[in-house]
């Protein structure tokens, strides 16, 4: 009794796995829109009440074969740690390093994938949350860069976090809107080093001060005040740029 | 200057931008994908062949909103080009000033919009955006600012203009897109803020 129980979880996880990869095959040899559901239960040998019992659509499959990649990025994060190479690197590097990984391992989901997830997690309303299983490893490798002082602390670590965070999805969605015509980690280059020195701690030093906050705040108040003041010839303006053409 | 429009003329633009106006509220209320031309002619108090008239499709008046929005990013930087008020600000000043601008007019038409504005980047159909005159300027302002910091001493001159150019755009979008995907969940000027701010310091000349 209690031998079947542990051999069915087994089973039905090899058969899952089974589905998954000979869909991917799928999906890259004839493009994930060419391919239908039936056509990965005829490669299988499987039945579509088999396939609906383990994935909800073919979204899923791509979801789920993102999550297994990205997922890599927790051995890289390891490798960091006991790695004699990265013995004598700092947190800052390391976490560089995490940064490229995880970059490239987005890179290795494919373009395609990488774009049908984008477009489910755009378009569904029930869209799976967002799969980052990298941003706790920034955490903590933030945290351990201002205690080794690497990292500047006059920003908080999830300050930093979301900065680094927002910098990795820019590149996979330019990646992307661009289908993927260039290498990734090579085009982002400059940007990457420009980011890393900055959080650096040796970038504490803030320049003159630049008062950001103020010079917003004022120009703020002198467009609304422009729009209170000028409202019918901007909407004026604005109505001749919108319609002032006929449509192509 | 606007041309002089006849009583006819005057009267068709109204309900073209009464039509757009309906659109983009119905878009924000229910979603892009839940509004139907007919849903917009009628809350127009219009026709769907009046409708046709102007756009060919949904997705074309929502490109001439957006272009309209690229047209007032334009709009901002000539004022700080232009307007004395602005004239005590340095180019890394008027760099800020000008990514504040752009992100508060891409977000402040709500998360919906937004999501719809990219969404079209990633469907095969559309791809890549058309270029129209407005984004073409809209694509000179950051660059022209940039050289503008470097002359005037405010930015640092070991960046090239391009790298300083295309590491905002990476900012950018990524906030963006969180944004978007996530529903709105959180504040994205505050977040924004002092994300370019961090970005600005990085890229300006250290002085004293």
């Amino acid at each position: 009794m209690e031998k079947q129980a542990e051999k069915k979880p087994e089973r039905s996880s090899r058969k899952i796995k089974k589905i998954l990869h000979s869909a991917i095959r799928l999906f890259k040899e004839d493009g994930y829109y060419n391919v239908s559901i039936e056509d990965i239960v005829i490669a299988t040998n499987s039945s579509t009440g088999s396939f609906y019992n383990y994935f909800g659509s073919k979204d899923e499959l791509v979801i789920s074969y993102r999550h297994e990649l990205l997922g890599h990025c927790r051995n890289f994060y390891s490798r960091l740690q006991s790695d004699a190479a990265y013995a004598d690197k700092n947190a800052l590097d390391k976490l560089q390093a995490l940064t490229v990984h995880v970059l490239k391992l987005l890179a290795a989901v494919g373009e395609e994938f990488g774009r049908v997830f984008t477009v489910h997690r755009l378009k569904e309303t029930n869209a799976v949350p967002e799969d980052k299983p990298y941003f706790p490893l920034i955490m903590e490798l933030i945290e351990a860069g201002q205690g080794d002082k690497s990292i500047r602390d006059d920003y908080s670590v999830r300050e930093i976090a979301d900065i680094v965070d927002f910098f990795i999805t820019g590149c996979h969605i330019d990646w992307q809107i661009k289908r993927g015509t260039y290498i990734i980690t090579d085009k982002n280059a400059a940007a990457i080093n420009m980011l890393f020195n900055n959080i650096s701690s040796a970038a504490k030093r803030k320049p003159r001060q630049m008062c950001f906050d103020e010079i917003w705040a004022d120009a703020m108040s002198r467009t609304a005040q422009d729009f209170r003041s000028d409202i019918k010839r901007l909407e004026d303006q604005w109505l001749e740029r919108l319609y002032g053409n006929k449509p192509y | 200057m606007a041309k002089k429009l006849t009583k006819r003329q005057q009267k068709s633009e109204e309900n073209k931008r009464k039509i757009v106006n309906c659109a983009m509220r119905l878009f924000a209320e229910h979603g892009y994908d839940n509004v139907s031309v007919d849903d917009i002619a009628k809350a127009a108090n219009s026709s769907k062949g009046s409708f046709y008239n102007y756009f060919r499709s949904k997705d074309e008046l929502f490109v001439f909103y957006r272009q309209a929005l690229d047209a007032q990013c334009v709009d901002f930087y000539e004022k700080l080009l232009q307007d004395p008020a602005y004239a005590k600000h340095n180019g890394l000043q008027k760099f800020y000033l000008m990514s504040m601008f752009a992100l508060q007019t891409m977000s402040s038409n709500g998360d919906e919009f937004a999501r719809i504005s990219d969404m079209r980047l990633f469907k095969d159909e559309v791809g890549f955006y058309v270029p129209t005159p407005a984004r073409d300027n809209y694509h000179r302002i950051f660059p022209n600012l940039i050289n503008m910091g470097k002359a005037d001493g405010s930015i640092r001159k070991d960046l090239s203009t391009d790298e300083i150019v295309d590491s905002l755009y990476l900012y950018f979008n990524g906030i963006m897109y969180d944004w978007e995907v996530s529903k709105g969940s959180f504040n994205i000027t505050e977040k924004y803020a002092y994300m370019i701010e961090f970005f600005c310091y990085s890229i300006a000349e250290q002085l004293g």
